[in-house]
């Protein structure tokens, strides 16, 4: 099947609303939204910021629950979903972590700091998934490396918690508690929009990746199929 | 004539009693794990004392740290061969072709490596508190010791299990541990110090609950889990 | 302009947004290309064993 001549998917509208959400989402943090007084222009990197962040969690929320589906049910789909997110989490969380670099270094005065407890949390969860993934691309493929990364899969979870929880349990300086929990004024709708528009970019932005992924996941399985029949006969 | 076995077969706790007695008795025959993770542990320390300078003043706060990297690499070599000693003889088939819960299997493993790590901390607490002229006699380093050593068995004996039919095996195991024990790593080494600095009770228990927690978190899910990682 | 937290200039913020864009952009191309990479090895594959399937016809 050739690019040029094939039907247009729900696939490409997905991605095609993904990638119009983008734009309307870069303009709304860019020249819409105000401009913070204490940080100043490097507050806009929140925009960008906590979506990558929320969405990696979800990503790995969706690994566990794959992983646990495919524990119970057996099927190959499951286990697709699980590989899919684990790397669009890991592409996620990897940003999360660039973003909130960048936007340390300006505002903390450091690229990195060892005593906040969701960096250091955030790090250790990125670290956990990449090891899933290492142990993916180690095995070999067939249902034995599968299950044991469905465990992996499930075991790991405890990290993500552990992250998004870390601001509430120990050392937190540079982490703020989410505003609309911590205080009863609702923060601008200025500052709202702009952010709630970012989450629904970068949420259909994964959706879009996690089919295409999974179509590679796929193809990927296919021909690991017809090799093997290959060689068989 | 045969007598068909009329015995009933060991319940869930007998199962482990047995397993864990194997894995004791094969470990008692070699000695290939216990004094090797003895002496990595010891020459680990004497490389850290080298590294950090582990006199006067920061004595106390980087004892606790050092300890424990020690005992956590040095757990890797029980870890490590906990399963791909049975993959390489073949002998996990056997041991699950038989009618044993995969649970007990997990259970009595955990076991076995948190006796090793017994044993392990046996001989480099004292040598530590030698060498390095520390107070580790205290009730409180006892139970953070046993809570630490439940924790590490309980992660790395199912990731041992993962692990072990995987290529580049050494390297895999070790990844996945570190990341997943950081919680029992920031846990232990915390209560230590607490330990070390005679620390008042209400400061050292929290530390504690949060490890008890782990502990028990991992062994449940795992030991329900561990039959999804060895089935054919 | 200058304050605490150093000067305002938009650098920072630039390059934030330009990383997440490209990032997500390289992905989506080497994503892409691992598929048409799969999808084109699956082809010669199914082609070969058409082949192999006429000459054994012709020869038997």
């Amino acid at each position: 099947m050739s690019l040029t001549g094939r039907r247009f998917t729900v696939t490409d509208a997905i991605g095609i609303a993904a990638f119009l959400a983008m734009l309307i989402a870069l303009y709304l943090a860019i020249v819409e939204s105000p401009i913070e007084r204490v940080q100043g222009i490097h507050q806009k990197i929140f925009y960008i910021h906590v979506p990558t962040a929320l969405v990696g969690y979800i990503a790995f929320g969706v690994v566990a629950f794959a992983s646990i589906m495919y524990v119970w049910k057996r099927t190959d789909r499951w286990d697709r979903v699980a590989v899919a997110s684990a790397e669009l989490g890991v592409l996620f969380t990897t940003l999360m972590l660039a973003t909130g670099s960048i936007w340390g270094r300006p505002v903390w005065g450091a690229w990195w700091d060892w005593t906040d407890a969701r960096l250091v949390t955030s790090l250790v969860m990125w670290l956990v998934y990449v090891a899933y993934l290492m142990f993916r691309s180690l095995g070999e493929s067939g249902p034995g490396t599968y299950r044991s990364a469905a465990v992996i899969g499930i075991l790991g979870f405890v990290s993500v918690p552990l992250s998004y929880f870390s601001i509430w349990l120990w050392t937190n300086i540079l982490h703020p508690v989410p505003t609309l929990q911590s205080s009863t004024d609702r923060p601008e709708g200025s500052i709202l929009v702009p952010f709630l528009f970012g989450m629904l970019a970068f949420t259909l932005l994964y959706v879009y990746l996690m089919s295409f992924r999974m179509r590679v996941e796929e193809s990927q399985r296919e021909l690991n199929e017809l090799r093997a029949a290959q060689e068989a006969s | 004539m045969s007598r068909p076995q009329q015995a009933s077969p060991p319940g869930y706790l007998g199962q482990i009693r047995i397993l864990l007695a194997k894995e004791l008795t094969v470990e008692f025959r070699s000695r290939e794990t216990a004094i090797p993770m003895a002496v990595f542990a010891a020459a680990a320390l004497i490389a850290f004392q080298f590294s950090f300078d582990l006199r006067g003043g920061t004595l106390n706060l980087v004892a606790p740290g050092v300890l424990w990297v020690a005992i956590i690499f040095a757990s890797l070599l029980a870890l490590g061969r906990s399963f791909s000693r049975e993959v390489e003889r073949g002998s996990l088939d056997g041991l699950l072709a038989s009618p044993i819960d995969p649970g007990a299997l997990y259970l009595a493993k955990v076991s076995a490596n948190v006796i090793l790590l017994v044993v392990l901390e046996a001989v480099i607490i004292p040598l530590a508190a030698i060498l390095f002229n520390l107070q580790l006699f205290q009730p409180t380093l006892l139970l953070t010791l046993l809570l630490g050593n439940i924790g590490i068995a309980s992660v790395g004996t199912i990731l041992s299990a993962i692990s072990a039919r995987a290529r580049a095996r050494e390297a895999l195991l070790p990844i996945m541990l570190l990341p997943l024990l950081v919680p029992v790593i920031i846990a232990v080494v915390r209560a230590t110090a607490l330990a070390i600095d005679n620390g008042p009770w209400g400061d050292i228990q929290p530390w504690l609950a949060i490890l008890a927690a782990y502990d028990l978190v991992f062994l449940f899910v795992s030991s329900l889990l561990f039959y999804v990682t060895v089935e054919k | 302009m200058e304050n605490d937290f150093g000067d305002f200039s938009p650098i920072f913020v630039f390059v934030a947004y330009a990383a997440v864009w490209i990032v997500f952009f390289a992905y989506l191309y080497y994503v892409a290309r691992r598929q048409s990479d799969i999808r084109s090895q699956i082809d010669a594959l199914k082609e070969s064993e058409r082949e192999d399937e006429d000459s054994a016809e012709s020869n038997g």
